[in-house]
């Protein structure tokens, strides 16, 4: 970090190799868009690369703070798209052509991602975070900047919500036996 | 955290992969960090007026402070005359950077609050008291009103004045307050005509001017019944325009006495060596007769003696000059002192 303040390409370089990950996978599922998650990852490697010199050793870690700007990234975004629809943010269409192969995979793919996008924001985040991140309650309660007790009751919602979605799409037992015997 | 997921749930969960991050994903962004890096001076300028609040602040902080200044110039004086404006004005006479305001000595005010009769104080004031009680309430007001240390007050400082003394009186018993009322529509009538007079008695002048020989008799007839005193006051009021106007006269035969050719002045009268007769005070009126007499010896007069008489009449005339320049220049002191 010590490089990236004294502004070294290079180490912005080997830092975006190294998490760079991250951000976009946060984004990716969080937006559903490769574009957008691209994006917002290269948004949040420029504000280390902006707020290096104010970077503190012995913190949470660059994944942590990379992780907690994604978020909020990606939240603002999605806020900043309803308020200009006024409504929620349509999901993108997979155009790719589908294989025949795939297609009973794939329909258990879409139906997550649609379950996924239905959630709200905060709920969709917290999903990401915890399950996908793999980070601790606590460390995604911190990421998004909430108290740990708000943010369980929160994740208990989301995953009420998430398990009713994808059961009501129907895809859960049956593909899912059919896909993984 | 997964095991809050049923394994089916999980299963599915674990379906929605996403991509590996796009080639060259590290080397697009160095290219914008070290582009955002040159252009970063010109960001950091547009960085202050971003936000629409620090805008909205910097406008409005503005406006206050042209105001501030604008107020404090005006108050100051320096587009004309200075505006008393509340705190502003105070706090510039404290640090002397305008005068004081014109003096209105409050004590005049307070004491013109009182009837004149209630001043009054010693031997005559038994006599005084009797006189103001037979007084009417309109002839007290009008009296305050003629109080020249009244006429100074400002117009506020004047109704508190007469509402005042209007209270006292009611107070008293001495009027009603439909007398009160009657009394401030007399002041009032008596302030209009006072101010009409000057136009009134110009053209009462220029009536009697015009009048006709049958017209003037009757005015002579009409000022013999009037009682002395009054004629005596009005004898003296001709006196003073009579005076005035021969003045004014002499001031245009001077003119003419300049030229040698323009006609008489004896030396010795028109221009007397002493003191006395250089005074401030207009010069006699002379009558035609003798005006024509002087011009005759003027006529007849040496060249050394025209000339010396030339001579004196410019020195007259010099003086009266500087009398002049010498009253302006007083009138600008009083003022001066006035506002002091």
């Amino acid at each position: 970090m010590r490089r990236v303040a004294a502004r070294d390409s290079a180490a912005l370089h080997s830092i975006a190799e190294l998490h760079g990950e991250i951000p976009f996978r946060i984004g990716c599922r969080m937006l559903a868009d490769p574009v957008e998650a691209e994006d917002i990852a290269q948004e949040t490697l420029l504000r280390l690369w902006r707020h290096a010199d104010r970077w503190v050793d012995g913190g949470p870690g660059i994944a942590a703070w990379l992780t907690r700007v994604a978020t909020n990234l990606c939240l603002d975004r999605l806020r900043k798209a309803r308020r200009q629809s006024g409504e929620d943010v349509p999901e993108r269409a997979d155009e790719a052509p589908l294989a025949d192969a795939e297609l009973e995979s794939d329909q258990v793919k879409q139906a997550i991602i649609d379950c996924i996008g239905e959630l709200p924001e905060r709920q969709r985040a917290s999903v990401i975070l915890t399950y996908y991140e793999a980070l601790s309650n606590s460390q995604a309660a911190d990421s998004m900047e909430m108290n740990i007790k708000a943010f369980e009751s929160m994740l208990y919602r989301a995953r009420g919500a998430l398990q009713g979605c994808v059961e009501g799409k129907g895809v859960l037992a049956a593909d899912i036996a059919r896909i993984n015997p | 955290m997964t095991a809050s997921f049923s394994p089916a749930m999980q299963a599915a969960l674990d379906r929605y992969d996403v991509p590996a991050l796009p080639d060259g994903f590290a080397d697009r962004l160095v290219a914008r960090a070290t582009a955002e890096a040159a252009l970063e001076p010109a960001a950091s300028k547009r960085k202050g007026s971003a936000s629409p609040w620090r805008r909205a602040s910097r406008i409005i902080g503005s406006a206050g402070i042209f105001g501030f200044f604008s107020a404090t110039a005006a108050a100051m004086g320096l587009f004309g005359e200075p505006v008393e404006i509340p705190v502003i004005s105070d706090v510039a006479r404290q640090f002397d950077m305008i005068e004081e305001r014109p003096a209105i000595p409050r004590a005049v005010a307070a004491e013109n609050m009182q009837a004149p009769a209630e001043r009054e104080t010693g031997a005559d004031g038994a006599a005084a008291d009797e006189d103001t009680a037979a007084m009417t309430a309109s002839e007290r007001l009008q009296r305050l009103a003629a109080d020249p240390r009244f006429r100074k007050l400002t117009p506020a400082q004047k109704r508190r004045a007469i509402r005042r003394a209007a209270k006292r009186m009611i107070d008293t018993g001495e009027a009603t307050p439909a007398d009160i009322r009657a009394a401030l529509s007399d002041v009032r009538r008596g302030r209009q005509a006072a101010a009409d007079k000057p136009a009134r008695r110009a053209a009462l002048r220029q009536r009697i001017r015009n009048a006709t020989p049958e017209q003037k008799a009757r005015l002579r007839e009409r000022f013999e019944t009037l009682p002395p005193e009054k004629q005596a006051a009005i004898r003296e009021r001709l006196d003073i325009a009579r005076s005035a106007q021969s003045a004014a006269e002499s001031d245009s035969t001077d003119t003419q006495a300049e030229k040698p050719e323009a006609g008489p002045v004896e030396p010795a009268e028109t221009a007397p060596t002493d003191a006395a007769a250089t005074s401030t005070v207009a010069p006699p009126a002379i009558t035609p007769e003798q005006r024509e007499k002087l011009r005759e010896r003027y006529r007849n007069a040496t060249p050394e003696q025209r000339a010396a008489a030339r001579e004196r009449i410019r020195a007259r005339r010099e003086q009266a000059k500087a009398k002049a320049r010498t009253s302006v220049r007083e009138r600008h002191t009083k003022i001066r002192r006035r506002r002091n």
